[in-house]
């Protein structure tokens, strides 16, 4: 099979994915008990007022063919209006779903970081491997919660080095962007960028923790193995110093694992993005998703699980790739 | 309506009880109480800017449309910004006192309710107020495409009149005891620059006032970022002098215990909706003070009158055997009172309605033998679950069999369509919309829920004779015979045990102790008088 056709087959494949996703997202909004006509009708409705908002909301008509016309506006960008904003969900999402990306890609950028470092130095012997493995199950093990809070506790009010959440000053640049550190650098805004990398600093840190052990414990013991391999041993027969070989022959062929890895952590980071986001006052798709759970905001929540979902899917499809054409022994023969 | 930060657009009496992130407060309680007992008033850093205010929000306001805000903590800065031609008193009395009014009259038919507005009220931009922009605003709450849910509030008008400027009659359809209530209540008609309405009409300004606003209220809103808060700017023009406070920042932070955090940290001024651990470790601290203040919030539970409860003498067994002092200390502490009424406070005149047992868990054993009751509670509302289980432990020991069912949130509503299938009983910790009678005995207790009527009315409890009571209560023009209908309402419902009232609850902020004044109305949880707020020194 060609590059290509390969390629083609994954994005086949992830595009079956998301229709399954939309369905059992579509079919469990459905199946609840939730009346979210109620909600937006509100508690003193009419009966006609309450048929129209079902009607509005689409719970009015048979699942199938509702859930048809719920694909086909799902197509055209329609996420359905959210009973609690009264918005578009697609606009709502458009309004929060910035913060989060830029929470999450700072994260997945400290955690890759903070992975290479610990997964590297956890793979010599000696004293300092054993005690970056430690801190590699310790940091595993720790809840995120906790772990938030203790860092409020000693950076935020003990110390008085960090703020304690929010996004940084309500007035600074969020255009055009929506991403703080790209806007305050677009508009040459130092004193609002320094705010900016203020606010996401703790968020990001706590939400990269756990990924960054993940990362280092795959890349550890793949460097592990690369570094016992023959053509490895050579090199260091030949005089290369361990950093030396380990830049040169052993990370480019150990990074496969730990590439794979990273792909589903930073996923996965998207979904842990919610409570860090609650803890943090982070105000982004986390805390818009929170409060419609609280809400039984279907539609809010639907939109949120499909967003999270195909991002979900698209990082899988992109590292999947990027492992196909690192690495040729991936590819399947023609 | 109900607590702390639980659905935003569920209508107030839906949220109930603590809320989610108040779990995840009551879970680091012991660390902050462990922390702030090792630092004694070390834990108080300096407060910001003397002239500026801090608070904090556990949700988003979803919308700052003053029509369409249903929600508790809303409150907080849409009666800064926005006002009604009445008002509750900030001394947290049923008292109802003129606000963009400067009096009223209501004719002896209780038809016709005549306003006579102030003369020296300005929106934001300057412009002055008159009887258009207040008749625009009444009518906007019915406009369908505005949807809001409080309309009903103005679903009797039969019609308005602006006789002149500064006079706003409002006639009625039929006589309605609970009218002014509402027009006072925190929740009711608030009063929009109509230059907006009209500029903005092809969408009723919908989307206009989501994100702006045009109020007359002593402050305006200056910048918001969605999802992280809200900055107000005192209005030089204000009619009713200068507010405390230069600035108002209103921060939405989800998580109760981040909120303690910013308190100590020194980046709030004022937090609401912590545990009662938490409030009583507070109040030890000199930096900080726990104010309180009666709500009409209410705990109370929903009995089924049907299947395992069909037998009246069961359902008062049950009741007999809760110990009600014992509950509210144990839940509550000392931020509640016992319940005596089958109201919330200030409804109906103290000693009528009353909801009074004597302790006497003995005939339960007999009554409940052989049979599982099943208790619903709201579920993420971890002070709820707390009390279900109380009240659990207390038929248990009585030999009473009762299991635990987390009930999804709007999940609730669909309980009355489905008995057979809904728990025997509900609790749940509930408001009103104003202090009048109605607005309680009307969404809690009405039987015939055919036209819109009981819709918080979760296993259709209550008797025709109940509902008819009611009604009269409602058209009744005077207030010795309405108080007299919505007792006996009380006292059906009482006899039915339909309806178990446990507890009033207080709402408690705690602030740092150089805050001084805060106002507080009765019907507004979560919400202080930004008007009278001050810092001392300030």
């Amino acid at each position: 099979m060609g590059l290509l056709k390969q390629i083609a087959s994954r994005v086949a494949s992830m595009l079956g994915v998301l229709v399954v996703l939309t369905f059992a997202v579509y079919f469990i909004q459905r199946q609840l008990p939730s009346d979210p006509a109620r909600v937006l009708a509100g508690r003193t409705a009419s009966p006609e007022a309450l048929a129209a908002a079902r009607e509005q909301l689409g719970l009015d008509k048979p699942f199938l063919l509702e859930y048809f016309h719920y694909l086909g506006r799902l197509l055209h960008g329609d996420l359905g209006i959210s009973v609690t904003s009264r918005n578009e969900v697609s606009s709502d999402i458009g309004t929060y779903l910035p913060a989060t990306l830029e929470l999450v890609v700072v994260a997945g950028v400290l955690a890759l970081i903070g992975g290479l470092i610990l997964g590297v130095i956890g793979a010599r012997d000696g004293w300092l491997a054993g005690a970056v493995r430690f801190v590699s199950v310790a940091g595993a093990s720790a809840p995120t919660f906790l772990v938030a809070i203790l860092l409020l506790l000693v950076f935020y009010r003990d110390l008085g080095w960090l703020p304690a959440g929010g996004r940084g000053d309500a007035l600074a640049a969020s255009e055009p962007t929506g991403l703080r550190l790209i806007d305050n650098l677009v508009h040459l805004d130092g004193a609002a960028l320094a705010d900016t990398v203020n606010h996401l600093v703790l968020p990001a840190l706590v939400l990269a923790l756990s990924p960054a052990m993940a990362i280092g414990r795959v890349l550890r013991s793949s460097l592990r193995a690369t570094m016992a391999t023959d053509f490895v041993r050579s090199a260091s027969a030949k005089g290369g110093s361990w950093p030396a070989v380990v830049w040169r022959h052993g990370l480019r062929n150990a990074l496969g694992p730990a590439l794979s890895i990273a792909g589903v952590q930073v996923s996965v980071m998207l979904g842990g993005s919610v409570i860090i986001e609650m803890l943090f006052s982070w105000p982004g798709l986390g805390n818009y998703l929170s409060d419609a759970i609280a809400n039984s905001d279907l539609s809010a929540i639907a939109g949120v699980v499909i967003v999270l979902g195909f991002a979900y899917v698209l990082i899988t499809f992109v590292v999947d790739t990027l492992q196909i054409l690192i690495d040729p022994r991936l590819r399947e023969p023609v | 309506m109900t607590v702390p930060r639980v659905a935003d657009n569920l209508p107030p009496s839906l949220r109930r009880g603590v809320t989610r992130r108040v779990l995840a407060a009551g879970l680091l309680a012991a660390t902050f109480s462990l922390a702030a007992c090792g630092s004694g008033d070390s834990g108080t850093k300096a407060t910001g800017p003397a002239d500026q205010l801090r608070l904090a929000v556990s949700s988003d306001l979803p919308t700052l449309d003053p029509s369409t805000v249903y929600q508790y903590e809303g409150n907080q800065v849409l009666t800064a910004v926005y006002e009604g031609l009445l008002s509750y008193s900030p001394d947290s009395t049923e008292a109802i006192v003129p606000q963009l009014a400067s009096k009223y009259d209501v004719s002896k038919d209780g038809l016709t309710y005549t306003f006579t507005l102030r003369d020296d009220v300005t929106f934001t931009g300057g412009r002055t107020m008159t009887s258009k922009d207040v008749q625009a605003s009444f009518e906007r709450l019915a406009d369908k495409k505005v949807a809001s849910q409080m309309s009903y509030m103005v679903m009797g008008v039969a019609k308005y009149a602006t006789p002149d400027d500064h006079t706003f009659v409002v006639t009625l359809a039929a006589p309605s005891s609970s009218f002014l209530s509402l027009v006072a209540s925190p929740f009711g008609p608030k009063i929009i620059d109509s230059d907006v309405l009209t500029k903005n009409a092809a969408d009723s300004a919908t989307t206009y006032l989501k994100d702006h606003t045009a109020g007359t209220g002593p402050y305006e809103l200056t910048s918001m970022t969605k999802g992280q808060g809200y900055e107000l700017t005192s209005r030089a023009d204000y009619w009713g002098g200068k507010p405390g406070f230069a600035k108002v920042s209103v921060k939405v932070i989800g998580d109760a215990a981040t909120q303690l955090l910013q308190l100590q940290g020194g980046d709030l001024d004022i937090v609401t909706g912590q545990p009662v651990a938490t409030l009583d470790q507070f109040a030890k601290n000199s930096g900080y003070k726990v104010a309180e203040y009666p709500t009409l919030q209410k705990s109370m539970l929903h009995l089924k009158v049907t299947g395992n409860l069909a037998d009246v003498k069961l359902r008062e067994a049950l009741r007999a055997a809760i110990d009600r002092d014992a509950f509210t200390k144990q839940i509550f502490g000392t931020h509640a009172a016992v319940s005596t009424q089958m109201y919330p406070v200030k409804n109906v005149p103290a000693g009528t309605a009353k909801d009074d047992w004597t302790t006497d868990p003995t005939a339960l054993t007999t009554l409940a033998a052989g049979k599982t009751l099943t208790l619903g509670y709201v579920s993420g509302h971890a002070r709820d679950k707390q009390a279900s289980e109380a009240l659990q432990a207390k038929w248990a020991a009585a030999g009473a069999k009762v299991e635990l069912v987390a009930v999804q949130g709007s999940d609730i509503y669909g309980l009355s369509s489905n008995l057979a299938s809904a728990p025997d009983m509900i609790y749940e910790t509930a408001y009103p919309d104003s202090t009048h009678p109605d607005t309680w005995s009307r969404l809690f207790w009405y039987s015939d829920t055919a036209k819109g009527n009981g819709a918080l009315n979760y296993l259709v409890g209550g008797t025709k004779e109940a509902d008819a009571a009611i009604d009269a209560g409602a058209a009744a023009t005077d207030q010795a015979t309405i108080d007299a209908d919505y007792a006996k309402a009380g006292d059906l419902v009482h006899a039915q045990a339909s309806y178990i009232t446990l507890a009033d609850m207080n709402d408690s902020f705690i602030m740092r102790s150089d805050l001084t004044g805060g106002g507080h109305w009765l019907p507004a949880p979560l919400t202080l008088d930004l008007r009278t707020l001050k810092r001392a020194g300030n």
